[in-house]
């Protein structure tokens, strides 16, 4: 595996001086289902830096959602196969390839790069319990050796960093009580867990990436623009890489400045969301383009 | 504002189909015995029109009180007050066996199309029972033939009678709801989120054919939705609904774009647009 | 799917066996032939009065076989349907018949069986009926639960809308959906009526020795358990493997593949 310097980056890409952080090659995916196995994902291949916005994009049964589980090593073990490699670059610039960690220790790896918010991430909320009860144990989670006080303060700060009203007293609050677009910035936030400081005890983590899994999929309009809205902010502020995944590209148009299109488990097209919108090379990327603007009454002179 | 809702762009000596007045659906929150159990109004004072031959669109968020609304219409729950009068006939105090008389007239089509057609039958005695049920005296060559043709025209073919539910797409399941909704020939349809769970192209498929069937057979259509594209690209009017209550209605480009009421500028805003160019 | 033909045909030709295989009178004693061991005369051997046990089991084996029939039938076709009824009226019809559920299950059916035979005499046909009482309250329970989870589905509220009536929506739309689950529920419960019934009669309500049950033989023949076992432990044996045979007669091991969902 070749180390990529820093130097060489600097010298492609000077202005914003992005490193790469991810790289997948030719990966692909089979689920087992008895006997047989079904491909899910066929070599796919793709490229992320430091602090891109990248939107996945495709119909439901189109992969997006697994390939994302697959990077983020949230697969079970005995009934899926892979090939290809999944690459993380480590803090001393070098590569890693999450295949050649061991089953058991991936999760825990990939944790500490990479925030996964899932569909329904609301219902990540435990309704039993208080707030700062679940956001505390994550929290230590990701900082061990943490005290009581530290932690509370840790929490009432990243309420702050994330626009969460109220304080102490939502802290104490049950889910029930609170609105549904504080639970869900709160659920966000404990997401982002694993890409927080906390004092002293763990510096911030560099290459920090969000991935999005269609998380407005089940909520109305206003929920939706809200939630948008929301990690748009927590990237502007956070300098994050971003992957989304969404069928919705009018959110994606709105939050990326790259864009992959996938169908049938195969990336068809990827490189900047504005090319892919207005100058697609594939007949696929301009169906979805082409029935996005149907759908909301804007037929472009193209067939329906 | 209960008698402005009715208002309409079609000419108004169009027939109305469906009168709703005053509407109200209370329910009570489990309380203690010791204190009288609070009230909550999941519908409250609604009153609307549709007309024949009109597509109305119903506007609004999860749990603003548009489905338990569309229930109510389709006497599947009993409303606390208020009127709806179905072709000229108030029907929300009958019972089941006096309105049942009635249900040919109005027919829904529901959100969840993995949902709405029995599991354990065929799909072709799912189409065949109505048929049976409202014309009996049609012989069964000539009910073969309608359910063949509404088929068609709902671009299935008669391969499906033979299969089950869970052998189609969410599509394909939408497309034989609607054709079983449609062989009993009603004159209002209410049409539920009905591509809520669908993706884009498929939406664009299911609405197209709603909006021809709509001009073939003639009825009227409420169309029920929270999203906004789909709204304007497929009703005459809309009528936006929040908590329970009516907050706006008229013709639907003229509502979205100059909202008076904060809550539908709101909506109107959470939009996400979208420019881009197919070819 | 194989497995479950094969048992099934064995256990039709067990039945038809029983019912037409020529065997002894079981009245007959002979005290000069007991503890026979195993002959041409008497497949089985014979007991402490004679008489011969390959007859005494085939008889007590078309007894249990009828309670068990008579049983499954009736808490079956009762409960389902009292269930699946509560379930889809609700109101008021739903409290009476929960009451029923509760009070069914609630009162020993062994007491029961005890005070009708007292007034009636016993006989398999009663002991039948009672159980199929007793047990109807679990079965209404099952069906309510199941029918009111299927009631909640659009497509109940679709054939309502097309106009169909109670009666074909519960019996065309709302059973069919729930009657495997059911008929599971009745292969444990047949199980558990062979039991109950072999323990009815172990109890000594069925008394007439020349009437022997499985269980009545298992009582007496319990103190010869020690220099006789075989008395003892062929009617037990008979006890195990028919409550063995419908509990997993009506086990649904296949898995509904089309069910299996991987997310997108």
């Amino acid at each position: 595996m070749t180390d990529r310097t820093t130097d060489n980056t600097a010298i492609i890409d000077a202005t914003t001086a992005r490193n790469e952080i991810l790289r997948v090659e030719n990966l692909s995916l089979w689920i087992k289902k008895g006997a047989d196995e079904i491909q899910i994902l066929h070599n796919a291949s793709f490229s992320i830096k430091d602090g891109e916005r990248w939107g996945i994009a495709g119909e439901s049964g189109a992969g997006k959602s697994m390939m994302m589980h697959t990077v983020a090593a949230l697969l079970p073990n005995g009934s899926t196969r892979t090939e290809g490699a999944i690459l993380y670059r480590l803090k001393d610039g070098s590569w890693q390839n999450l295949f050649d960690i061991p089953y058991a220790k991936r999760h825990e790896f990939v944790s500490k790069r990479v925030a996964f918010i899932f569909q329904d991430s609301i219902h990540a909320l435990n309704p039993n319990e208080r707030i700062r009860k679940q956001w505390a144990a994550t929290a230590k989670l990701h900082h061990p050796g943490i005290t009581d006080e530290e932690c509370e303060e840790h929490l009432l700060e990243r309420m702050d960093t994330f626009a969460i009203p109220g304080g102490m007293g939502t802290l104490g609050s049950y889910p029930h009580q609170l609105s549904g677009g504080m639970r869900q910035r709160i659920a966000i936030a404990m997401a982002l867990e694993s890409q927080s400081k906390a004092g002293a005890y763990e510096p911030s983590v560099r290459n920090g990436i969000i991935v999005a899994d269609e998380p407005t999929t089940s909520l109305d309009s206003i929920s939706q623009r809200s939630v948008v809205d929301y990690i748009e902010y927590i990237c502007d502020k956070g300098g994050k890489t971003l992957l989304y995944v969404s069928h919705n590209l009018g959110i994606l148009q709105h939050l990326c400045d790259n864009l992959m299109v996938m169908k049938d488990g195969v990336i068809i097209e990827q490189g900047r969301a504005d090319d892919l919108f207005f100058r697609a090379r594939e007949s696929y990327t301009k169906a979805i383009v082409r029935e996005t603007l149907n759908v909301m009454g804007k037929t472009s002179g193209g067939m329906s | 504002m209960s008698d402005i809702a009715t208002q309409t762009t079609t000419p108004s000596n169009s027939s109305v189909v469906l009168e709703v007045r005053g509407l109200v659906k209370e329910y009570r929150k489990a309380g203690s015995p010791f204190k009288r159990a609070d009230t909550f109004e999941a519908v409250s004072n609604v009153s609307l029109d549709v007309r024949q031959g009109e597509i109305v669109c119903l506007l609004g968020e999860s749990g603003c009180g548009k489905t338990t609304l569309a229930r109510m219409i389709m006497h599947l729950t009993r409303p606390t007050a208020g009127t709806i009068t179905l072709n000229g006939c108030e029907m929300q105090g009958l019972n089941e066996r006096r309105f049942r008389p009635l249900r040919q007239y109005i027919q829904m089509v529901y959100q969840n199309p993995f949902d709405c057609l029995d599991p354990s039958r065929r799909v072709g005695s799912l189409l065949e029972e109505p048929l049976k049920l409202w014309h009996p005296e049609l012989s069964k060559e000539e009910r073969t033939r309608r359910i063949s043709g509404m088929l068609q025209e709902c671009g299935l073919d008669e391969s499906c009678l033979v299969k089950k539910p869970r052998q189609f797409s969410g599509g394909q399941l939408q497309r034989l709801s609607i054709a079983r909704a449609l062989l009993v020939d009603p004159k209002l349809l209410i049409a539920d989120e009905i591509v809520s769970a669908l993706d884009v192209p498929i939406q664009n498929q299911i609405l197209d054919l709603l909006v021809r069937m709509k001009e073939e057979h003639g009825f009227s259509v409420l169309f029920i939705t929270h999203d906004l594209s789909v709204a304007r690209k497929v009703s005459d009017r809309v009528i936006v609904m929040h908590r329970g209550e009516v907050v706006g209605f008229g013709a639907t480009d003229e509502l979205l774009e100059n909202p008076s009421d904060p809550y539908i500028r709101k909506l109107a805003d959470s939009v996400f647009t979208f420019e881009g160019c197919p070819d | 799917m194989k497995s479950k033909v094969i048992i099934w045909l064995l256990f039709a030709a067990f039945v038809v066996f029983l019912l037409v295989v020529p065997h002894a009178n079981v009245k007959l004693t002979d005290l000069t032939s007991v503890f026979q061991g195993v002959s041409p005369e008497h497949w089985l051997g014979t007991d402490n009065l004679g008489r011969d046990l390959f007859a005494l089991m085939v008889v007590g084996g078309q007894r249990t076989l009828l309670v068990v029939l008579i049983a499954t039938v009736l808490s079956f076709v009762g409960g389902s349907l009292l269930g699946m009824l509560a379930a889809y009226r609700g109101g008021i019809l739903q409290v009476v018949i929960q009451f029923i559920a509760d009070f069914v299950t609630v009162v020993p059916s062994l007491v029961v069986a005890l005070v009708f035979s007292g007034l009636f005499g016993f006989s398999s046909v009663m002991a039948g009926v009672v159980f199929g009482i007793g047990n109807m309250g679990q079965y209404i329970n099952l069906s309510y639960g199941l029918a009111a989870e299927v009631k909640e589905h659009d497509y109940i509220n679709a054939e309502t809308s097309l106009g169909a009536r109670s009666p074909r929506i519960m019996f065309g739309h709302i059973l069919p959906n729930i009657a495997r689950q059911l008929v599971v529920y009745m292969g444990n419960n047949a199980s558990s009526v062979v039991l109950q019934y072999a323990g009815l009669a172990f109890i000594g309500l069925g008394v007439d020795t020349t009437n022997p049950d499985w269980g009545t033989l298992l009582y007496d023949y319990r103190i010869y358990m020690i220099t006789n076992p075989e008395l003892v432990l062929i009617p037990m044996a008979a006890i195990c493997l028919l409550a063995l045979f419908f509990h997993y007669a009506f086990d649904d091991g296949k898995v509904n593949q089309e069910e299996l969902t991987i997310y997108d």
